[in-house]
C-alpha cells in the first residue's frame, strides 16, 4: 500500500467526482437499509410495528426489546434471555479459530515451500470439500463423534468447526504463502534452519496479515453457524445463533415479538459486527498483503 | 524450483537425522488434515453415495436399491424446481457480486475520503446472521409492506415491485438479499487485488496515451485473476451452501418456487424421512459442482505453477 | 516481535474463557432419575407451560430436561433426533405426531408405557381415535398434551358488519360475505399463500366440503378413487375461489401477520388452527367477542383434530421411572388444564373442567364431544396427523403447485395427488 503514494488511476473533474461520491452513497444506502430496519424496528413497541410503517422512526422509543432479548426472552427450555448463550459460543468458536487457523498456516506452508509429489492434488481434494453443503454431513458426523464419545461437547462441535475451517484457511495462507520470496526460505534453510524453526523463525513473522483474514473469517462463519450447532449441542450448551433462532422462530403455534427479535439478532452479531469495525483494517492489510494475490 | 522431486531445495549437507525429518516432517505436518479430509469429507461423500443407492427412509439403512431413488428423483417437479434455481440464482449471484464488487472497488480506489466507513459499511453484512436479516428482506421486499409500498405512499402509485410473492421472480428477489450479503466482501477483495498492483505500469501506459477504461480493461483487471479466483471459490462454496436466507426470505415459496438443492436434501432427509432420496440429490449435486468447478480448478494450477517456473 | 504478543493473548483469552464457560454449566443431581425432552416449543406461552411440566416432575423428585429446538414447524427437531439416533443418545421422550410414532415404532425404538396407561386407564379417559394414535402393535409408546382444532374460521366481527354482511351458515353465504368485505375494500380473507396455511385452509374446506367419510378415505387411507373423486375436484374449486379473496401481496407473510391483520380490520377472516387465539389475545381482543370463532361451514360439519404428542424411547439417555413420570403427569388434569389455557388448545383427558377456558374453547369442546358421537372426527393431514412425512409433502407439492399456478385445473391437481401420494407412499414403504 505505501508504494501507491498517488492512490486511484484517475483524478477526475469535480463532476466526475460527484457522481463516484453519489454512486458510493447509493450503495452505503443499500447495504445499511436493512440495518436500519432492524435498530429502529428494535426500539418500536408491538403495536408501533403492527400499525406503523416500516421506515419510520420509533416513537415512543423504547429499549424494553432490548433487555427483553438479553435476560428474559424466551430462548428454548428457559425464559432468561440470550446472555447465557453467548459464553457457550465463545467456548467453541475460540478454539475452533485458533485450531483452524494454525492448521491453514501450516497447510499453506507445506503446500507452498515443501512441495512435493501431489501437494497440488491434496489442495485441489481440499477446495473440492468446501462446495459441499454442510446438510449432508450431518448423520455420518453424529455417528462418527458418537464413536469417538464426543458427542454434544464443546470438544465435538469445536472439532467439527476446525475440519471444515481447514480447507478456507489453507486457501488464504497457501495464496499468501505463494507470494513471499522462495529465497527466504532457502537461506534459512542453508542456514541451517529445519522445517520447524524456518516455520517460526522466518514464516509465522510475518504472517500476521494473513492469520488476520483467517482469524476473522473463521470467526464469522463460525460465530454464525446454526446447522452443526443446533444437532450437536442441547438445552443449556446451545450456541446463541441456535437460542436466537428459538427466539425468532415461535413454533407455528406462537407469538411473534419482532422487536425483541430485531434486538436479539443484533446483540447475536455483535461479536462480529465489532470485529469487522476494529480489525477491519487489519482485514484489508491482510488482503492486501497477499491473500488475493495468485 | 521444481516441485515434482521431493526435496524441494533442503540442504544436502547435515545430518542424516535433520534431512530424513526434512524429508517426512512436511508430510507429516500434512497428515492431521489429510485425515480429516479423507474422514469428514471424502468418507462422507462416499457414505452419502451408498445410502443413494438403498432404500434409506426415516433412518439410514443398507438395503441396496439400485438405482430406484434415482428413478424417482428424475420424476419430482420440485427437483428439477431445486436444480433450475440453484442455476439461475448460482449464476446471477456470482456475477453479480463480481460485478458490483469490482466497480466498488475501482469507485473505492478513488482516493475516496471516507474509505474506511463505506468499506465497513460495505462489508458488516457478512457478519449478520441470516436467520434474522432474512426477515428484514422479506418485509422490505414484500410489496404490502416494503418497498413498493413506501414508493407508493411517497406519491409514485404505478410503482410496483412484486417480485418475492411473484412465482415466476422470486428466485431474483432472494438473489437481491443474498448479493447485498456477499458484495462487500467482494469489495473488499478486489480492493485489496486493486492495492497489490504496480502502479508504475499503469503509469506508463497513460504517459503511452492508453485512456482511462483502456488502462482497466487492458491491464488492471485481467492482473486481478488470482482475485477473481479466489472470490469466485468463495462464491460458489456460498451459493451452493445457500440454505438460511432462502428459508428465511422465502421459506422455499411461493409453493416451492424457491427451493434449491441444499433445501431439497434437508427436508427430503431430515423433515420427509426419505434420506435415500436426498442422498440421491446430494450425489447429484456434489458431481455436478464437480464438473462445473475441476476445469477452472485444474486450469488455476496448473497457470500458477507454470507461472512459477519461469 | 509484537505482533506473536498479541497472538499469544489471544490464545490464552480463548483458553480460559473456554475454561470459564465449560466451569460454568451447571449440574443439578436429580434424585429419582432423569427424563430428556426433544420439542420444539419455544415461544412464550409454550416454554412456559413446558416449565410448568418441568415444575411439577420436580416436586415428585424427578429431573426433566427441557431440549428445545423450534423452526420449520418441528423440522429442526427432526434433524436433531435423527442425529441424536446416529451418536446413540435418545432424548427420554420427542415431540412426535400422527403415523411417525408408528414409524419410529417399527423402527424398534418405542419405549412401551402401557404401565402408566393402564394405571390412568388410557383408554378411558382419552378419546377413541387419539388412544389408538398413540398405540402401536397394541402397546401405549407416545403420550398426547392436548387437542387443537384446525377447522376454525376467525371473523372480524366489526369488519363484517361494516361491510354489510352477516355471519355465513354455508358455503353459498360464506361467498356472499366474502364478496361484500372486498366490495367495502377489506381484504376478505388474510391467507396469503404459504404452503402450510393454505393445506391448512384446504384441511377445513376438504372435510366442510366432503365430509369425514371423505376425508378419511382420501387423507387417511389415500384412496386412488377418493383423492382424485368430484368431491376433491369441487373442493380444490373452492379453495381456488378463495384464492381470489385473498391478497397475492400476503404470500409468504407468517399465520401471526395475518391474524393480525384480523384484528386490526384491514381483512375480514381467517381459516386457522385455534393456535391463533393467542395472537388475537395478544393482539387486545378476546376470541368469541371482537373475533367471532366459527366452524368452516359447507355441506358437513365435524372437527379436524391435531393432537400434540411425545413418543417415549427405549435406550435413551434417561431413566425410565422418570419417563413415566413425564408420562403420567402430562395428563394429569393440573397440567391439562394450565397448558392447554396457555396453547389455546383443549384438554386432551376428557372430563376436565373447562372453568376459566375462553368461548371458542368451550365451543370447541362440546363440537368435539358431537363430532366423537357422529363419528366425525378426521385427523388433519396438514397437522402431520394424518400421513407420514413422505406422503404429506408430496400432497403439499401438489396443493403448492396448483395454488400457485392459476392455469391448473381441479381436476389435473387431484389427478397428481393421486398419483405423487401413491408415489410417495411406496417410497417411504420400500
Amino acid at each position: 500500500m505505501a508504494a501507491r503514494t498517488e492512490d486511484g488511476v484517475a483524478r477526475g473533474g469535480p463532476i466526475a467526482r460527484c457522481i463516484v461520491y453519489g454512486i458510493l452513497m447509493l450503495a452505503a444506502a443499500y447495504f445499511l437499509l436493512p440495518l436500519y430496519v432492524m435498530l429502529t424496528t428494535s426500539f418500536k413497541t408491538l403495536p408501533q410495528i403492527a400499525n406503523g410503517s416500516l421506515l419510520s422512526l420509533p416513537s415512543p422509543f423504547s429499549v424494553s426489546a432490548w433487555g427483553d432479548a438479553w435476560s428474559s426472552a424466551c430462548t428454548g427450555g428457559d425464559c432468561n434471555g440470550l446472555h447465557h448463550y453467548f459464553w457457550n459460543s465463545v467456548a467453541f468458536t475460540a478454539p475452533a479459530v485458533a485450531l483452524s487457523t494454525a492448521f491453514g498456516a501450516l497447510n499453506g506452508y507445506v503446500l507452498t515451500k515443501w512441495r512435493f509429489k501431489g501437494s497440488e492434488l491434496i489442495f485441489g481434494l481440499l477446495l473440492v470439500g468446501t462446495f459441499v453443503p454442510f446438510q449432508m454431513f450431518l448423520l455420518p458426523m453424529a455417528r462418527v463423534l458418537g464413536i469417538i464419545g464426543l458427542d454434544n461437547s464443546v470438544a465435538g462441535l469445536t472439532l467439527v468447526h476446525t475440519v471444515y475451517g481447514i480447507a478456507f484457511t489453507t486457501l488464504f495462507c497457501r495464496n499468501y504463502y505463494v507470494a513471499i520470496p522462495d529465497e527466504l526460505v532457502k537461506a534459512a534453510r542453508i542456514d541451517g534452519a529445519s522445517f520447524i524453526s524456518t516455520f517460526r523463525h522466518v514464516i509465522l513473522p510475518i504472517s500476521t496479515p494473513i492469520l488476520m483474514v483467517c482469524v476473522i473469517w473463521q470467526f464469522t462463519q463460525i460465530w454464525n453457524d446454526f446447522l452443526f450447532g443446533v444437532v450437536f449441542t442441547s438445552g443449556d450448551a446451545h450456541p446463541i445463533t441456535v437460542a436466537l433462532n428459538n427466539l425468532v422462530n415461535t413454533s407455528s403455534t406462537g407469538v411473534k415479538r419482532y422487536n425483541v427479535d430485531m434486538a436479539g439478532a443484533i446483540i447475536t452479531a455483535l461479536p462480529t459486527l465489532l470485529v469487522y469495525i476494529v480489525a477491519g483494517r487489519y482485514f484489508m492489510r491482510g488482503l492486501t498483503a497477499g491473500a488475493v494475490k495468485g | 524450483m521444481s516441485d515434482t522431486t521431493p526435496p524441494a531445495g533442503p540442504p544436502t549437507r547435515g545430518m542424516p537425522v535433520r534431512r530424513w525429518l526434512d524429508r517426512w516432517l512436511p508430510k507429516i505436518a500434512l497428515v492431521p488434515s489429510g485425515v480429516a479430509l479423507l474422514v469428514f469429507v471424502y468418507g462422507f461423500i462416499g457414505w452419502t453415495i451408498w445410502l443413494s443407492m438403498t432404500t434409506s427412509s426415516l433412518l439410514p439403512n443398507n438395503t441396496f436399491a439400485g438405482l430406484r431413488q434415482y428413478e424417482v428423483l428424475f420424476q419430482l417437479d420440485v427437483w428439477w424446481v431445486s436444480v433450475i434455481n440453484l442455476a439461475i440464482f448460482g449464476v446471477l449471484y456470482v456475477a453479480l457480486c463480481l460485478a458490483i464488487g469490482l466497480f466498488l472497488a475501482i469507485l473505492l480506489d478513488q482516493k475516496i475520503r471516507a474509505e474506511g466507513w463505506l468499506r465497513t459499511i460495505y462489508l458488516y453484512p457478512l457478519a449478520l446472521s441470516l436467520v434474522v436479516t432474512g426477515v428484514v428482506w422479506k418485509w422490505l421486499l414484500n410489496p404490502g409492506l416494503g418497498l413498493e409500498h413506501f414508493v407508493q405512499s411517497l406519491g409514485w402509485t404505478g410503482f410496483s415491485f412484486d417480485w418475492l410473492v411473484n412465482p415466476d421472480m422470486a428466485i431474483y428477489a432472494v438473489v437481491i438479499a443474498a448479493v447485498w450479503q456477499a458484495a462487500g466482501f467482494v469489495t473488499a477483495l478486489f480492493l485489496a487485488g486493486l492495492r497489490g498492483i504496480d502502479t508504475s505500469i499503469i503509469k506508463a501506459a497513460q504517459i503511452d496515451g492508453a485512456s482511462l477504461p483502456r488502462v482497466y480493461l487492458s491491464i488492471i483487471i485481467p492482473s486481478l485473476r488470482p482475485v477473481f479466483f479466489s472470490a469466485i471459490i468463495l462464491l460458489v462454496s456460498l451459493a451452493i451452501k445457500s440454505f438460511d436466507l432462502v428459508i428465511a426470505l422465502t421459506g422455499g415459496g411461493p409453493g416451492y418456487s424457491t427451493w434449491v438443492p441444499a433445501i431439497f436434501m434437508y427436508d427430503f432427509g431430515f423433515n420427509r424421512g426419505q434420506i435415500g432420496l436426498g442422498a440421491a440429490a446430494a450425489t447429484l449435486m456434489m458431481a455436478a459442482v464437480a464438473l462445473a468447478m475441476l476445469p477452472m480448478l485444474i486450469a488455476e494450477l496448473k497457470e500458477r505453477r507454470d507461472g512459477r517456473k519461469n | 516481535m509484537g505482533n506473536r504478543g498479541l497472538w499469544h493473548h489471544t490464545a490464552c483469552l480463548g483458553v480460559a474463557v473456554a475454561a470459564l464457560s465449560i466451569g460454568s454449566v451447571a449440574s443439578a443431581a436429580p434424585d429419582k432419575g432423569t427424563v430428556s425432552v426433544l420439542n420444539w416449543w419455544t415461544s412464550g406461552s409454550e416454554a412456559k407451560s413446558m416449565n410448568v411440566l418441568s415444575d411439577m416432575l420436580a416436586d415428585q423428585g424427578y429431573k426433566m430436561v427441557n431440549d428445545a429446538v423450534s423452526g420449520g414447524g418441528g423440522s429442526n427437531a427432526r434433524t436433531v433426533l435423527k442425529s441424536r439416533i446416529q451418536s446413540n443418545n435418545m432424548p427420554g421422550a420427542a415431540q412426535i405426531k400422527g403415523p411417525e410414532i408408528q414409524q419410529w415404532c417399527q423402527a424398534g425404538m418405542a419405549m412401551n408405557i402401557d404401565e402408566v396407561a393402564k394405571q390412568q386407564d388410557w383408554s378411558k379417559i382419552l378419546p377413541g381415535p387419539v388412544a389408538k394414535g398413540m398405540q402401536c402393535d397394541g402397546h401405549f409408546v407416545a403420550v398426547p398434551f392436548n387437542l387443537h382444532r384446525i377447522n376454525w374460521v376467525w371473523i372480524n366481527k366489526s369488519a363484517l358488519k361494516k361491510a354489510g354482511a352477516t355471519m355465513p351458515s354455508d358455503w353459498n353465504s360464506f361467498v356472499a360475505a366474502l364478496d361484500k368485505l372486498k366490495a367495502a375494500g377489506i381484504t376478505p380473507i388474510a391467507g396469503g399463500g404459504d404452503t402450510w396455511q393454505v393445506a391448512t385452509e384446504f384441511d377445513a374446506i376438504a372435510l366442510a366440503t366432503g365430509g369425514a367419510d371423505f376425508y378419511r378415505n382420501a387423507f387417511v387411507d389415500l384412496k386412488p378413487d377418493a383423492l382424485s373423486s368430484d368431491t376433491m375436484v369441487k373442493a380444490l374449486s373452492r379453495l381456488r375461489t378463495l384464492q381470489k379473496y385473498e391478497d397475492a401481496n400476503d404470500q409468504g407473510l407468517s399465520w401471526n401477520h395475518n391474524t393480525g391483520a384480523v384484528v386490526k380490520g384491514e381483512a375480514g377472516m381467517q381459516i386457522m388452527g385455534d393456535w391463533a387465539k393467542g395472537e388475537i389475545t395478544n393482539a387486545g381482543a378476546t376470541p368469541g367477542d371482537q373475533v367471532a370463532c366459527m366452524a368452516m361451514p359447507g355441506e358437513h360439519s365435524g372437527f379436524v383434530y391435531n393432537a400434540d404428542s411425545f413418543e417415549m424411547f427405549k435406550k435413551s439417555n434417561s431413566d425410565k421411572a422418570a419417563q413415566y413420570a413425564f408420562a403420567r403427569t402430562a395428563l394429569s388434569p393440573e397440567f391439562q388444564r394450565k397448558f392447554n389455557m396457555a396453547k389455546g388448545s383443549i384438554p386432551v383427558r376428557e372430563g376436565v373442567s373447562l372453568d376459566g377456558f375462553d368461548a371458542c374453547a368451550q365451543k370447541a369442546q362440546s363440537d368435539f364431544e358431537a363430532a366423537e358421537k357422529n363419528n366425525a372426527l378426521v385427523p388433519s393431514f396438514s397437522q402431520d396427523m394424518a400421513e407420514t412425512g413422505a406422503v404429506k409433502g408430496a400432497l403439499f407439492d401438489v396443493i403448492a403447485k396448483f395454488y400457485n399456478n392459476k392455469n391448473m385445473s381441479a381436476e389435473a391437481a387431484a389427478k397428481q395427488m393421486a398419483s405423487q401420494a401413491k408415489q410417495a407412499k411406496l417410497m417411504s414403504s420400500m
